[in-house]
């Protein structure tokens, strides 16, 4: 089984969410001896796979690059294509500034996108990223006549087209994988060019992946897609990282409370902030630390210094790999309010690292946990309750620290991956007869598998 | 000799507490859900209390004295009806006086101070011996303990404190292969009578009474009749328990168990092998067939992971030492209204909605007010928190 799939980002150049949930996903895919994943991204810079220490082993004529990353498993595990359009996503306005002042390309276009991989709704779309997309797509199907597979994957609606043209050309089958829709990016202010570009792709795949049936609903109500195509594969967490982490000295006595994430709409800053001070005004002793950057990040010093909280609320921007470990390190209570969160590994990092976490009810991950406490993201007086009393009474932050701890290890992306399995082979079973109408009149590139 | 029946029917309700978040505490005693206290007693009365206190006052005079039972109601509950549903007090007044209505000891909150403090168990049970007497004019002596709670060290306790019989759950836990219808005594002091419940026979009536295996029985007791026993065994004694919403709500009115029980008790009191008795009556009779060691505390469903109360997860088991940690305070202090919250508080559903089953499933018998154990846990927390303050012993 070779499964072709396109993505939008790849470690070691994650940004968070969606890149985290490709190479676990592809990881735990590679543990499967028959199944081999030619991975494609649009490539953004050209040092992103020494790092991780992939080999590159070849490079085309055309505008793509093969190398093989090795997964650590099998042999041989997945083939990492990046494409050289010339989409460049970052993560923040910070990392925007930085990214132009070295590199200052001109014919680079800069894509922000968040913490899912996908990009931030800023009401300003030009048509150059539509077109890049569609470059995206034309390099698809250059890639098709060169790759032999039996089943499409593509994640998230930057990469829908490009799964489309190769379906289209190949008449493989597609499964798109949604990790967060249009709604959840923008809290309704929907761009209807988005929207269409991930009906479309839902509405033409043989198959719909979503990370949780909060997402699974949205793609069913939202999107008109019948629910028997719609599948909810959960994520997973992949083990934390034990290389040593400096540590962090603790203050004896003062407790730390953690937002972790981007600091725009949807992450819900400001129902942490405004519990932060409900806390506060009851217990001095408590720190609470704001991680990350976001559009929302001016806004939200502002909301603090008008509270008054300042010197016990602390913003740290964004934070690199080692530096979240720290944090999660000193960290007594790890709070995810989002307004919208189609799944939240986050949480799930916390967790294995023994942190009480409180998720809103407002996202995927609160489906699957049954040690986390959680709350509606609205609902700032149950949210400060219960930082309380994580705080407050030990045996109850002592229950969480274990029992999420064991809970959170036991989401394996093998788990997920097998699921995910399951439905190529549900689809290269019967993709012939159900699509052919479809895909008549377009060429068919021969496979080898 | 004829074999005793002892139909023994509990009557506990707590205060449900109200959500009282963290910003409350030091500035609002107040923990009470007045809305759901009031709407959960009134529906209570309606639908069981009133309904089956009449017909067992029926049963009682059509019988005369071959019709008894033994009740136990917990003084929670005697203040909800007091402030909610009256005619209920009224009702059992009218039971008492029948003479054939053994109104049994307790904890006045149905706490579980056996566990943890003797003190505050003391406490507990004179403050519900003195409201039995106040009440329906009677001092019990023979007891029931919350969630059927027992060891041998409670029993040796029990007696201590002048009962002379307790009603234990006839679990497999306690009673290995022994025979659940005969008399035993405490591995401590054996003149200390155990009351050892029939348990399949409670149960099928509680949970089982409206499902289709029983539909021959429903409308005829005789093949239930036949499980309490046949004319020359040796049995001495079956107890029967349930709580008292059995009747109308436990089992609907719709279910026909008004009717049915109605003819069951019939066919007892006019039964030449089987009587009825009281749990006083029955330990005078027989002689304690032998006795039965219990030296780690149980309590009713301890086998199930439902009910976890003697051994309990951690967050019962600091939420238990935080309220029994306080009864120094009130040794010489009962007149206060933190006293009073004290005592409310230690009602044992408050440390059973903590339970870990509540994560695994909904226990449709014992629906939590809470979505989670530990919004449970985190409530209570802060109420004690709050009484800490007032009784000066908390830091803000």
């Amino acid at each position: 089984m070779r499964v072709l799939m396109f993505g939008w980002e790849f470690p070691p150049h994650i940004s968070g969410g969606l890149g985290t949930a490709c190479y676990g996903l592809t990881k735990g895919l590679s543990e499967f001896n028959d199944t081999e994943v030619i991975f494609v991204v649009p490539r953004a810079w050209g040092d992103e796979l020494s790092r991780e220490g992939m080999s590159l082993i070849g490079a085309n004529q055309v505008p793509v690059a093969e190398e093989v990353i090795s997964m650590g498993g099998q042999e041989p595990g997945l083939k990492y294509i990046g494409i050289r359009a010339d989409i460049v996503p970052y993560l923040d306005p910070v990392q925007y500034r930085e990214l132009r002042k070295i590199r200052s390309p001109e014919n680079q276009h800069f894509v922000e996108i968040n913490k899912d991989g996908t990009i931030v709704f800023s009401g300003l779309y030009g048509p150059s990223l539509f077109k890049e997309i569609r470059n995206y797509a034309l390099v698809a199907i250059e890639v098709v006549s060169g790759e032999a597979f039996d089943v499409i994957h593509a994640h998230d609606w930057l990469a829908f087209p490009a799964g489309l043209a190769a379906k289209k050309a190949s008449g493989k089958p597609l499964i798109v994988h949604v990790h967060a829709t249009e709604f959840d990016r923008t809290g309704g202010n929907v761009s209807p060019a988005v929207y269409a570009i991930e009906r479309e792709g839902m509405e033409l795949a043989d198959k719909v992946i979503t990370v949780s049936n909060l997402t699974r609903n949205t793609v069913i109500n939202r999107y008109g897609i019948p629910p028997e195509k719609v599948v909810t594969v959960y994520n997973a967490v992949e083990p934390l990282p034990d290389r040593p982490v400096k540590k962090v000295q603790r203050i004896p006595g003062l407790k730390t409370v953690t937002f972790m994430g981007r600091i725009t709409l949807q992450k819900g800053p400001e129902y942490f902030i405004e519990a932060a001070h409900m806390i506060l005004k009851k217990i001095p002793e408590v720190r609470f630390v704001m991680a990350g950057s976001g559009d929302m990040l001016n806004s939200a010093v502002g909301q603090a210094a008008r509270l008054g909280i300042t010197d016990r609320f602390h913003f740290t921007g964004f934070l690199e790999n080692d530096e979240v470990l720290q944090l999660l390190d000193v960290t007594d209570v790890f709070v995810m309010p989002s307004v919208s969160e189609p799944f939240g590994i986050a949480p799930l990092e916390a967790m294995l690292a023994g942190v009480p976490v409180i998720v809103s009810r407002q996202s995927g991950v609160a489906e699957i946990v049954r040690y986390a406490t959680k709350i509606d993201f609205w609902d700032t007086c149950a949210l400060a309750d219960a930082i309380f009393g994580l705080l407050q009474y030990d045996a109850l932050a002592q229950m969480f620290s274990r029992h999420g701890a064991v809970e959170a290890g036991s989401l394996k992306w093998k788990h997920a991956a097998g699921m995910v399995r399951d439905l190529y082979l549900e689809l290269t079973g019967s993709v012939h007869s159900t699509h052919k109408e479809e895909i008549s009149g377009l060429p068919t590139v021969k496979n080898v598998s | 000799m004829r074999k005793s029946v002892n139909l023994i029917f509990a009557v506990h309700q707590p205060f449900r507490l109200r959500r009282y978040r963290f910003f409350d505490i030091g500035n609002d005693h107040y923990y009470y859900d007045d809305y759901a206290n009031q709407n959960i007693t009134e529906w209570l009365a309606r639908k069981s209390y009133l309904p089956a206190a009449s017909m067992l006052l029926r049963l009682l005079a059509r019988h005369r004295g071959n019709f008894k039972l033994a009740l136990f109601v917990s003084g929670t509950a005697v203040e909800l009806f007091k402030k909610y549903a009256p005619p209920v007090i009224e009702a059992f007044k009218k039971l008492a006086d029948t003479g054939n209505v053994e109104f049994m000891g307790g904890t006045w909150s149905n706490s579980p101070a056996a566990l943890l403090n003797e003190e505050a168990f003391t406490d507990q049970v004179n403050r519900h011996k003195q409201l039995m007497e106040t009440c329906f004019g009677q001092s019990p002596v023979s007891f029931f303990s919350p969630e059927m709670l027992y060891s041998d060290d409670i029993g040796e306790m029990i007696r201590r404190h002048g009962f002379r019989s307790v009603v234990v759950e006839g679990s497999a836990q306690v009673l290995g292969w022994r025979n659940a219808d005969m008399l035993y005594g405490n591995a401590v002091s054996p003149t200390f009578k155990l009351l050892v419940t029939n348990r399949e026979l409670g149960n099928d009536l509680t949970f089982r009474f409206a499902g289709d295996e029983w539909a021959g029985i429903r409308t005829h007791p005789g093949g239930f009749l036949m499980r309490f026993g046949s004319e020359g065994s040796e049995e001495q004694v079956v107890n029967v328990y349930s709580d008292l919403e059995l009747m109308g709500v436990h089992q609907t009115a719709e279910s026909g168990i008004f009717t049915f029980m109605e003819s069951l008790i019939g066919e007892i009191a006019d039964h030449n092998y089987l009587k009825f008795s009281t749990p006083y009556e029955a330990i005078q009779q027989y002689p304690p067939a032998s006795i039965l060691s219990v030296p780690n505390p149980v309590a009713r469903n301890s086998g199930e992971a439902e009910s976890s109360l003697p051994g309990g997860n951690e967050l019962q088991r600091e939420a238990m030492a935080k309220i029994f940690g306080m009864s120094r305070q009130f040794t010489a202090n009962k007149e206060s209204d933190v006293y009073e919250d004290w005592c409310r508080l230690q009602s044992t559903d408050h440390f059973l909605y903590m339970s870990s089953a509540y994560y695994e499933k909904d226990i449709p018998h014992r629906p939590n007010p809470f979505n989670t154990p530990h919004e449970a846990f985190i409530n209570f927390m802060n109420i004690v928190a709050d009484m800490k303050l007032r009784t000066g012993t908390g830091s803000s």
